[in-house]
């Protein structure tokens, strides 16, 4: 066959795997199912054991490709999350993602170990592998119900989420070498080691999120889609610069996106929205492929070390790291028992899982399958179980959650002034009042009502209802007063 | 006017709360109320700071609600020397309570421009740094007066 037919039909298989996976992500919504379990499902029916019948075995590059998706929904993730949040959170994920993780990694080796007979080296590899937590199936778990969680709680689940991946990339890392040249890295070694990684990776996420701002800001592109290229490329250079300097790259590009997030930014929508779409396409790629990379006939062997474990992980490890991370800080019982319980993992164990494989260590192939199976039990316990914890535990937010707006500022040159869009609540003090007796600063005005799918003119007795959407514009010096009004907006 | 719709024993410039439960309770106290009436107003307080702190910066929070045990609107003021953490829009912590409820059905409609006056009196430069050097509730109400509340 020539080389373009075959790149066609390449096209033709990616295409039909893509939109099927883009079209079945409904069905995650109506059965309260992850979305990503969905994509993983499509690829494993694509494979070679299903009805799609590909062969694929590349586990270089489903590294690398697993690797590049990872930089962009981390990068994405550090964009969309505002410093509020982190600072809401700092304290009880940076706990969470650091002795969280290692705690998590001890106790699942120390289940494999004793429960189930594995060596030492290969039982605390498979702990570290598995350690890390993914906020995106939880978020996707909760969106499809329509619930939106307390935000310190949110906060807490997102933010560690986005720090604790480099923490269980190194120590996957460091115990994949071990497991290859026993005695490699000490004991006392690989502390120093972790710390001195996420420093640089911290470091040289902050120094390109202040120049991409600076540059951002200076630049006069002659086009608007070239800046999204800008930032898609410090995203890579945010990966890639401290990775080479022996830092941690994933903690680097997530503090970049942080950074360039909380600054201005030209075009700022449209830029938004293009990473948000990349990190949708590598999130249902990086499924697809791991997908297709595993042989479902290879999980049978490994079902019942796979589910033990995946219990392990969900019923005692997860919440008893969770509850000891997070005893000294205040946090109400129920809300320590939710973030123990729905510590849901994604695609990361298993690409952190293709790396002893790649280096060639004994007994890689098994954790892989292994680690396979843990991350789909876990799609179903704890994962579908998620949004009916939630309202269970009553840990909806007071309000609901942000909307997705219906006007957004898209400008190349930064603006004087704010848009912000508030959700009226009943026990807000313009909740029922007039549009005209709401009494904002000079500089500030309602410009739009939204009302279920009712676009409203502000005219001045218009009554301000709960449930609606209020657009206010106003100087910046304004805002506390409009906040004391209206809460927090959505945009926060 | 403003002062006039302090009672004269709605100020405290001792209060001793450490939580926002705690303080919440001290300020409420102050317009007399108690046992499952206090409960209620805390719980819509809380309700309103649930949406976004009440912190308007500069050490100042105005905690409001509409409830129904009120049949007129009552201010009260707090102060609380080591201040708060209140998740004030500018981080800070704070120091300065100024409580509004407000009936749900007001004849004259003073809640939001009570609201609004208070909000745009903090704001002054200079007054964060009077209440902290308030001696007596005297004082608060001189201030107010002086600044032509």
């Amino acid at each position: 066959m020539n080389e373009l037919p075959r790149f066609a039909l390449l096209l033709l298989v990616f295409g039909l795997l893509l939109g099927t996976s883009v079209v079945l992500s409904r069905a995650s919504e109506r059965f309260g199912l992850p979305i990503a379990l969905i994509f993983l499902v499509m690829g494993m029916l694509a494979g070679v054991d299903g009805p799609g019948g590909i062969e694929f075995g590349d586990f270089h590059l489903a590294f690398r490709l697993g690797t590049a998706s990872l930089v962009l929904i981390l990068f994405d993730g550090g964009l969309n999350t505002s410093l509020a949040a982190v600072r809401r959170a700092a304290l009880p994920a940076g706990i969470l993602a650091t002795v969280g993780v290692a705690g998590t990694a001890l106790l699942v080796a120390l289940g494999a170990r004793l429960l189930l007979n594995f060596v030492w080296p290969l039982a605390l590899l498979l702990g570290a592998i598995v350690s890390s937590t993914d906020a995106a199936a939880v978020f996707a778990a909760l969106r499809g119900s329509g619930l939106h969680l307390r935000r310190r709680l949110a906060a807490t689940i997102e933010v560690e989420s986005g720090i604790n991946d480099p923490m269980a990339m190194l120590l996957t890392t460091i115990l994949t070498a071990n497991l290859l040249t026993p005695g490699e890295f000490s004991a006392w070694r690989a502390p120093v080691e972790i710390a001195m990684q996420l420093a640089i990776g911290v470091a040289a996420g902050v120094i390109i999120g202040l120049t991409g701002r600076r540059l951002l800001g200076r630049l006069r592109l002659p086009v608007e889609g070239l800046y999204p290229v800008l930032t898609l490329s410090l995203a890579a250079l945010a990966f890639a610069v401290p990775t080479l300097l022996h830092g941690s790259g994933f903690l680097a590009v997530y503090v970049a996106g942080l950074t360039l997030g909380n600054g201005d930014m030209p075009y700022r929508a449209g830029v938004f929205r293009v990473h948000d779409a990349l990190a949708w396409l590598s999130q249902i790629t990086m499924f697809l492929l791991l997908g297709l990379l595993v042989n479902p006939r290879d999980l049978v062997p490994v079902a019942t070390i796979g589910l033990v474990l995946a219990m392990l992980l969900a019923f005692v490890a997860r919440p008893l790291v969770v509850a000891l991370c997070l005893w000294p800080l205040k946090f109400a019982r129920r809300e320590v028992g939710y973030i123990g319980w729905v510590g849901l993992r994604g695609a990361v164990p298993i690409i952190l899982a293709t790396v002893p494989v790649l280096a060639g260590a004994p007994g890689a192939r098994g954790i892989f399958n292994i680690v396979f199976f843990i991350v789909v039990v876990n799609a179903f316990v704890p994962g579908a179980t998620v949004p009916w914890l939630t309202r269970r535990l009553r840990l909806e937010r007071a309000g609901g959650g942000p909307l997705p707006p219906v006007l957004a500022l898209n400008s190349r040159e930064p603006l004087e002034g704010q848009l912000l869009s508030f959700h009226v609540d009943p026990a807000l003090a313009v909740a029922g009042l007039a549009v005209a007796d709401v009494e904002l600063p000079e500089g500030a005005a309602v410009i739009l009502v939204v009302r279920g799918q009712a676009l409203l003119p502000p005219a001045a007795g218009l009554i301000l209802e709960p449930g609606d959407h209020v657009y206010i514009v106003c100087r910046s010096e304004d805002q506390p007063l409009v906040q004391l009004l209206f809460g927090r907006p959505d945009q926060d | 006017m403003l002062s006039s719709l302090f009672a004269p024993d709605a100020l405290r410039l001792d209060l001793s709360g450490t939580s926002q439960d705690e303080v919440l309770a001290e300020l409420v106290a102050l317009l007399g109320l108690d046992g499952p009436d206090a409960a209620i107003l805390q719980k819509l307080l809380k309700r309103r700071e649930s949406l976004g702190s009440t912190g308007v910066g500069r050490g100042v929070a105005i905690p409001h609600t509409r409830c129904a045990l009120v049949d007129g609107l009552r201010l009260a003021f707090g102060r609380l020397p080591p201040g708060i953490p209140w998740a004030a829009i500018d981080n800070r912590p704070v120091h300065f309570f100024f409580l509004i409820v407000a009936p749900p059905l007001e004849v004259s409609n003073e809640y939001l421009p009570v609201l609004g006056r208070i909000a745009q009196f903090v704001k002054e430069p200079d007054v964060p740094e009077r209440l902290a050097g308030l001696s007596a509730p005297e004082d608060f109400f001189a201030l107010l007066r002086e600044k032509g509340l």
